[in-house]
């Protein structure tokens, strides 16, 4: 038998708050619940659970799923615990050093296997994600009081939609959208746009030489444009099938966007006359019934 | 080198493009309650038989659908474990939307305060 080396992840963030701070956002429940998790059960040394779950949990969304037990516990230094993640053990250590007036959080997270069914090449990423949005979050949270965003993980939806409040004007919010030079500080590698409909839109990800392993290629085309309100692109894979990614820019007073992105899964929905309901709708009934029938 | 990478489509990507079609939902839909002929859901939809009959080929292809014989009927059950791969996909870019969010927020709010600064330097005499 042969043994699956673990999947290494590791990042450092900057949070602008000292150490004990820190600390005490990440262990305290009542935090926890705030910022991190819908619910939040922990203790305060090892052996004790360090238990999280809910909505905003990917791969976590019940308490039976979560099996989080903490490993290694040094107050204001230091925090690790296990973490059936996916169906997959895997082991996060966090640890705390003071810079400045802040704090520089190295968290270091392995997975012995692909989390939730994910493909092996995408865990890594997945990791990424999972911890720049938990670390953006406690940023936001340690500065004004709430996240950023917390997403909505609950089955049974048709499209991934997710919206973020931006303390900027909708025009900064859509050069961020439509500029190459400012797409690659966040989304991009070698962005490409020419800015009209059926323009070119690409984050350049297809052509970095790494890449070329990879299905997906990311947006290709802008299908619609309503400058500083709507920006509407398709979304490739090389396997050939194509959906679509709408972006919609609101005003909340002149200093403040609401932005808001969806992922259409579904580019060629054929609507049958007859029958009207929609592909969320009818993923919740399938799997309501479904669910019915298991417990009978 | 490379900083991110996009979901890639599910291992099965053809129950996403199954289920992506509003007439093989309905078929679905009306297999949701039990197992039925091919002739039941078509009258159902008002959809002729041979359509349903491809749908049907195409659905069980994918795992939406297995067959049960019963003497000289064939009729049609739903298996909705498959539809549990687009939560993963779902849960996938859910998550990575929100990530690219919150890093879209700090620019655009760094470049919001770099604005009201310039602003502000700008009335100075």
């Amino acid at each position: 038998m042969t043994t699956v080396k673990p999947i290494v992840f590791e990042k450092t963030f900057e949070l602008p708050a000292p150490p004990e701070r820190v600390f005490r956002a990440l262990t305290d429940a009542g935090e926890l619940s705030r910022w991190f998790a819908e619910h939040a059960d922990v203790g305060d040394q090892a052996g004790a659970p360090y238990k999280f779950w809910g909505r905003h949990t990917a791969h976590t969304l019940s308490e039976r799923q979560a099996d989080q037990a903490i490993t290694a516990y040094e107050p204001n230094s230091s925090l690790a615990f296990d973490w059936t993640w996916g169906g997959v053990p895997t082991r996060v250590a966090i640890s705390l050093s003071p810079s400045g007036d802040g704090t520089t959080v190295t968290v270091h997270h392995e997975a012995d296997g692909a989390i939730g069914g994910h493909n092996l090449s995408e865990v890594n990423f997945v990791m990424l994600d999972f911890w720049c949005l938990s670390m953006g979050n406690l940023k936001h949270y340690i500065t004004s009081g709430a996240p950023a965003l917390l997403p909505d993980h609950s089955p049974g939806q048709g499209d991934v939609v997710c919206s973020i409040e931006i303390d900027a004007p909708r025009s900064i919010v859509w050069k961020l959208l439509t500029d190459p030079s400012e797409l690659d500080r966040w989304i991009g590698q070698g962005a490409k746009i020419d800015l009209r409909v059926g323009g070119e839109y690409s984050y350049g990800w297809a052509d970095q030489a790494e890449m070329q392993e990879c299905e997906c290629v990311g947006p290709r085309t802008i299908l619609e444009l309503d400058p500083e309100r709507r920006l509407v692109h398709d979304w490739d894979y090389k396997g050939g099938s194509t959906h679509r990614t709408e972006w919609t820019l609101d005003p909340l007073g002149a200093d403040r966007t609401r932005l808001t992105v969806r992922q259409i899964g579904a580019a060629s929905e054929t609507e049958f006359s007859g029958y009207t309901n929609g592909w969320g709708k009818f993923l919740l009934e399938v799997r309501e019934i479904a669910e019915h029938d298991r417990r009978a | 080198m490379v900083t991110h990478l996009t979901p890639s489509e599910p291992m099965s990507e053809g129950v996403f493009r199954a289920v992506s079609d509003g007439t093989r939902r309905a078929i679905l839909d009306g297999l949701a309650s039990g197992p039925r002929t091919a002739g039941d859901i078509a009258s159902d939809f008002d959809i002729s038989r041979p359509g349903v009959s491809k749908h049907l080929r195409l659905l069980s292809e994918v795992g939406l659908v297995t067959v049960e014989k019963s003497g000289r009927e064939r009729r049609y059950r739903l298996n909705p474990e498959p539809l549990s791969e687009i939560d993963v996909w779902l849960t996938r870019y859910r998550l990575m939307w929100s990530a690219k969010l919150v890093g879209l927020k700090e620019l655009a709010e760094e470049r919001a305060r770099e604005a009201k600064q310039n602003d502000a330097k700008g009335d100075t005499p």
